[in-house]
């Protein structure tokens, strides 16, 4: 299937933010080496406490990537840390779902239109 | 709907891992469909299409292909699944992991509402919006 998009995960700080970029596919119809590699790559970072999660280079958002952000988000807020989404702002439209999952998650976990912005806003929290 | 009544949207669909992605893509890159719908209702409907196909194929015993038929001017669409996949909503929704949950929520925000019953070996579910079609010239809210 030449149009799926093999995801890729990579994770650096900033600001005394952990910046977690996502790009690919995040569905459930990819090979499961792909799905468990993205699985790992976000347990890897469960232990931060500031955590900025990039999905604006993300191609394909379905609900089992919803599920695994989200996943990932609550442990990270489970423990007391605090977790910020940047989407791509000319695709709003496509993370309508992950916003329905985030929305459960208390304290709020913040939709930025970009990474500076989610970053802004785990800092301002501080 | 034409102006002999026939659906303005007919498409049919495979039911094959990924290949709904084709048809969330093909809903999403349709121009007649996204000019009536806007952005927000278009996302809701593609992604609703393809989280009852991807359930219908992982979870039920979808044995034919799909069919996807709307009447733009009535906001209305229904989508055929074959094959015994489901007997209710509920059941629809139950068996999937969570993505139903979301796109449920998805449309009811963009004003639509759905309904699923089985007639003749086919699943049959009705999706709807309220309101009118976006209006000529309303470019703001076209599709992403």
């Amino acid at each position: 299937m030449t149009w799926q998009s093999k995801p890729k995960i990579e994770s650096r700080e900033k600001d005394g933010v952990i910046v977690l970029h996502l790009e690919g596919d995040l569905i459930l119809d990819m090979p499961s080496e792909w799905r468990q590699a993205v699985i790992d790559g976000l347990d890897a970072q469960r232990e931060n406490d500031r955590v900025m999660v990039d999905l604006s280079a993300v191609n394909q958002l379905g609900s089992w990537g919803e599920k695994r952000i989200k996943s990932f988000a609550a442990g990270v807020v489970g423990t007391g840390g605090r977790v910020a989404v940047a989407i791509d702002p000319h695709r709003t439209a496509m993370y309508a779902g992950l916003r329905v999952e985030l929305a459960g998650i208390d304290p709020v976990v913040v939709v930025a239109n970009s990474g500076d912005d989610a970053i802004a806003t785990l800092k301002v929290s501080q | 709907m034409t102006a002999d009544g026939k659906p303005d949207v007919n498409l049919d669909l495979v039911m094959h891992p990924q290949r709904y992605w084709e048809t969330y893509d093909a809903l999403k890159r349709d121009g007649a469909i996204a000019k009536a719908l806007g952005k927000d209702r278009l996302e809701a409907l593609a992604r609703l299409v393809r989280e009852l196909s991807e359930n219908a194929y992982h979870h039920g015993h979808v044995t034919s292909p799909g069919k996807l038929i709307g009447h733009l001017s009535l906001l209305t669409f229904e989508l055929r699944l074959g094959g015994p996949a489901f007997d209710s909503k509920k059941q629809a929704s139950g068996r999937n992991t969570g993505g139903l949950y979301s796109s449920d929520a998805v449309l009811t925000q963009a004003g639509g509402t759905w309904s699923h019953r089985c007639t003749s070996g086919w699943n049959v579910y009705k999706i709807h919006f309220d309101g009118a079609p976006i209006a000529d010239g309303d470019a703001d809210d076209l599709a992403e």
